[in-house]
C-alpha cells in the first residue's frame, strides 16, 4: 500500500521515451511500478492531509503543498497511462465532475432519468416546480451537497439563482438503492430513510437503515453497462425505485465510500475488488512496460 | 451568432469578437453566467436561453461555438463574494461541460469533463499520443523529490513538477484548426509527416484547437509537447475558424 499520510517522505519518478515507467520511494524503500499489475487508489485532498498542514503551518510557507500536489501529479500520470488494471483510470472518473454531462452519457443505458432544469432564471424555476409539482435543488459538480426539496421558505430567497446556474430535478418519491458494480459483480442494497438526502438522516437524529436486496435481472444488467460504458471497474450507482416500479438513475460516483454499506449489510466489497484485482494478474506473474 | 466563450482578461479573444462581429459574433464571459435569463433542459438541448452582456437570447439562434477558456477560475469571478468563488467555478465549470457538449451547432472544440477548449493531457500523454500518431518524440523524465528531501537539501518551495531542463531548443510550433495544419508564420517548411502526423494526433484526441512545440535534435524536429488552444489573434487562424464554423468569409 502506498500510504497518503506519507506523502511528504514519497518521492517519484516517471520517464517516457520508448515506453512509460516509473518509481515510487518511501523512506528510503524503491518500488518499481513497472511490476505493478493492478491498482485500486483512492486519496484524499492533499490539502487537508494533516501532514501538509502541519509543515505549512511550521514554516514551509506552502512547499509541503506543493510537493504533495507534485507527487499525486505524478502519480496521476502513471494511473493514466500504466498498463496495469487501474481502479479506476482518473480520466474515466472525470465525468462525474458535471452531474448532467454524466446522466447524458447514462440516457442509454436504460434507466429513467430525472427532468433536470439548469438555470438562472427564478420564473423557470417556479414554471418548473408547477410543472413536477415536487422539486429538488443540488450542486452541478461534484462538490458535495445536501439534497434539498423546494419549500415555500425558499421563495424569498430564490433570485439569488441569477449569480450561478443552478440545478433543479422533480422529485421522485420512492425508496433509494444504493448499487457497487465491481467488474460484473453486483452487490444491491436498499436504504431506508424518509429523508431527502439518506446520507445525513443522521444529522436529524433518524440514521437511515440499509438492507440487502436483489434487483431485477435488467437493473442488474442496466447497472454493469452503466459502469462498463464509463470505464469503470468500480463504482457506486444511485438509484431510486419509484412506485410504479420505474428505476431512476442519479448518479454514477466513480470512487464510492463502500465500507458504510458494507458495515451495514455485510456485503464483501472489499473482498470483491480484491479479487478483481488479483484475476486481473498475468498468468506467470507481472509485466511491465507499455 | 457566433459564439466565443473566453476570459473577460482574454485580449486576443476580444480582438477575434470585433474581427468576426460582421459574422455576428459574441463574446461569453463567466459573467455572463451571474445574469437572469439562462435557462437550459438537458432533456432538451435546442431549446433554452443564455444571457450576453444582459441580453437575453434564445440558444436557437446561435449557429456556431469556438471555447478559448480552458477552465473557470475563482479569479474570473469578481461578482461573486471572495468565499464563494470557489464553489461558484466549480458550478460553472460544471454546467459549461454539459451545456457546450449538448449544443447541436457547430462546435469547433467539444470540452471534456477537465477542460473546455478540448482534451486535458499530461505532458507524457502528450507524448505517447505522438508516438501513436506516428511522430518521433522527445523523451521526458519527471523526477519529484519527497517535501523531507527538498527540506534536507536545502532546496525552496517547489514548482508543480521537476523536469529536467535539456537542450531543447524550440524550432517550430505547429497549429492545428478543425484539422487543418497551420505553421507558426516565421517557420521553416515543416516536412509533410509531421504535418500528417500532427493531424492524425489531433484527430485521435479530439481536438478542435491544438498547438504543438518541436525541438531541434542533431537536425531532427521531436515532438516536445501540446495543448488544445491556439494564438486566435492570428487572422489565418481566425480564417479557418470561420471557415470550419460554416461561415463563408
Amino acid at each position: 500500500m502506498v500510504d497518503q499520510r506519507l506523502a511528504l517522505q514519497t518521492s517519484a519518478e516517471v520517464t517516457f521515451g520508448e515506453r512509460l515507467s516509473a518509481t515510487i520511494t518511501v523512506d528510503g524503500q524503491s518500488v518499481p511500478l513497472d511490476d505493478v499489475t493492478a491498482v485500486y487508489w483512492r486519496t484524499y485532498d492533499v490539502r487537508r492531509l494533516p501532514a501538509v498542514l502541519a509543515a505549512d503551518a511550521e514554516g514551509a510557507n506552502g512547499a509541503a503543498l506543493g510537493a504533495a500536489w507534485g507527487l499525486e501529479e505524478a502519480l496521476v500520470v502513471w494511473l493514466e497511462m500504466a498498463t496495469a488494471c487501474v481502479v479506476n483510470r482518473p480520466s474515466n472518473m472525470a465525468n462525474n465532475g458535471s452531474k448532467p454531462y454524466q446522466l447524458d452519457l447514462l440516457r442509454a443505458c436504460g434507466f429513467e432519468l430525472p427532468k433536470t432544469l439548469i438555470t438562472t432564471d427564478p420564473d423557470a424555476v417556479l414554471r418548473f416546480w408547477t410543472d413536477c409539482a415536487s422539486v429538488i435543488y443540488k450542486s452541478i459538480s461534484g462538490t458535495r451537497s445536501v439534497v434539498s426539496r423546494l419549500g415555500e421558505s425558499h421563495l424569498q430567497r430564490l433570485e439569488h439563482v441569477a449569480w450561478c446556474p443552478t440545478q433543479f430535478q422533480q422529485f421522485v418519491p420512492g425508496r433509494d438503492h444504493r448499487v457497487h458494480v465491481v467488474g460484473d459483480d453486483v452487490f444491491a442494497c436498499e436504504v431506508l430513510s424518509d429523508a431527502d438526502d439518506y446520507r445525513y438522516a443522521g444529522l436529524r437524529g433518524e440514521p437511515a437503515r440499509l438492507r440487502e436486496v436483489r434487483l431485477p435481472a435488467d437493473i442488474v444488467a442496466a447497472c454493469v453497462a452503466a459502469a462498463r460504458s464509463l470505464g469503470l471497474h468500480l463504482a457506486g450507482i444511485d438509484l431510486r425505485r419509484a412506485p410504479d416500479g420505474r428505476w431512476f438513475c442519479f448518479e454514477v460516483n466513480p470512487s464510492p465510500g463502500f465500507t458504510y454499506y458494507e458495515a451495514n449489510t455485510g456485503q464483501p466489497i472489499a473482498d470483491a475488488i480484491a479479487s478483481f484485482l488479483v484475476s486481473t494478474a498475468p498468468r506467470g506473474g507481472a509485466s511491465g512496460g507499455l | 451568432m457566433l459564439l466565443v466563450l473566453a476570459s473577460r482578461s482574454d485580449a486576443s479573444a476580444a480582438t477575434l469578437v470585433r474581427r468576426w462581429r460582421g459574422h455576428g459574433a459574441r463574446l461569453l464571459t463567466c459573467e455572463d453566467l451571474s445574469r437572469r435569463g439562462w435557462v437550459w433542459n438537458p432533456d432538451v438541448p435546442d431549446d433554452g436561453s443564455l444571457v450576453l452582456q444582459e441580453e437575453c437570447v434564445s440558444l436557437r439562434s446561435i449557429r456556431g461555438v469556438v471555447s478559448l477558456l480552458p477552465s473557470v477560475a475563482p479569479s474570473e469571478l469578481p461578482q461573486i463574494v471572495a468565499e464563494e468563488r470557489e464553489y461558484v467555478a466549480s458550478e460553472m465549470m460544471a454546467f459549461l461541460v454539459a451545456w457546450l457538449s449538448s449544443l447541436r451547432c457547430r462546435v469547433i472544440n467539444r470540452p471534456t469533463p477537465l477542460c473546455l477548449t478540448g482534451p486535458r493531457l499530461h505532458h507524457e500523454q502528450w507524448l505517447r499520443e505522438a508516438v501513436r500518431a506516428g511522430l518521433s518524440i522527445h523523451p521526458t523524465s519527471r523526477r519529484v523529490l519527497s517535501f523531507a528531501q527538498r527540506s534536507a537539501a536545502g532546496v525552496g518551495p517547489p514548482s508543480m513538477t521537476d523536469r529536467p531542463c535539456g537542450d531543447t531548443r524550440l524550432a517550430a510550433v505547429l497549429s492545428v484548426v478543425a484539422g487543418r495544419c497551420v505553421p507558426a508564420p516565421t517557420d521553416q517548411p515543416v516536412d509533410g509527416e509531421i504535418v500528417s502526423g500532427l493531424c492524425r494526433l489531433a484527430a485521435a484526441v479530439r481536438a478542435g484547437l491544438l498547438t504543438a512545440s518541436f525541438v531541434d535534435v542533431d537536425g531532427k524536429l521531436l515532438f516536445a509537447g501540446a495543448a488544445p488552444i491556439v494564438d486566435v489573434s492570428r487572422a489565418d487562424i481566425a480564417d479557418i475558424m470561420l471557415e470550419a464554423l460554416g461561415v463563408v468569409s
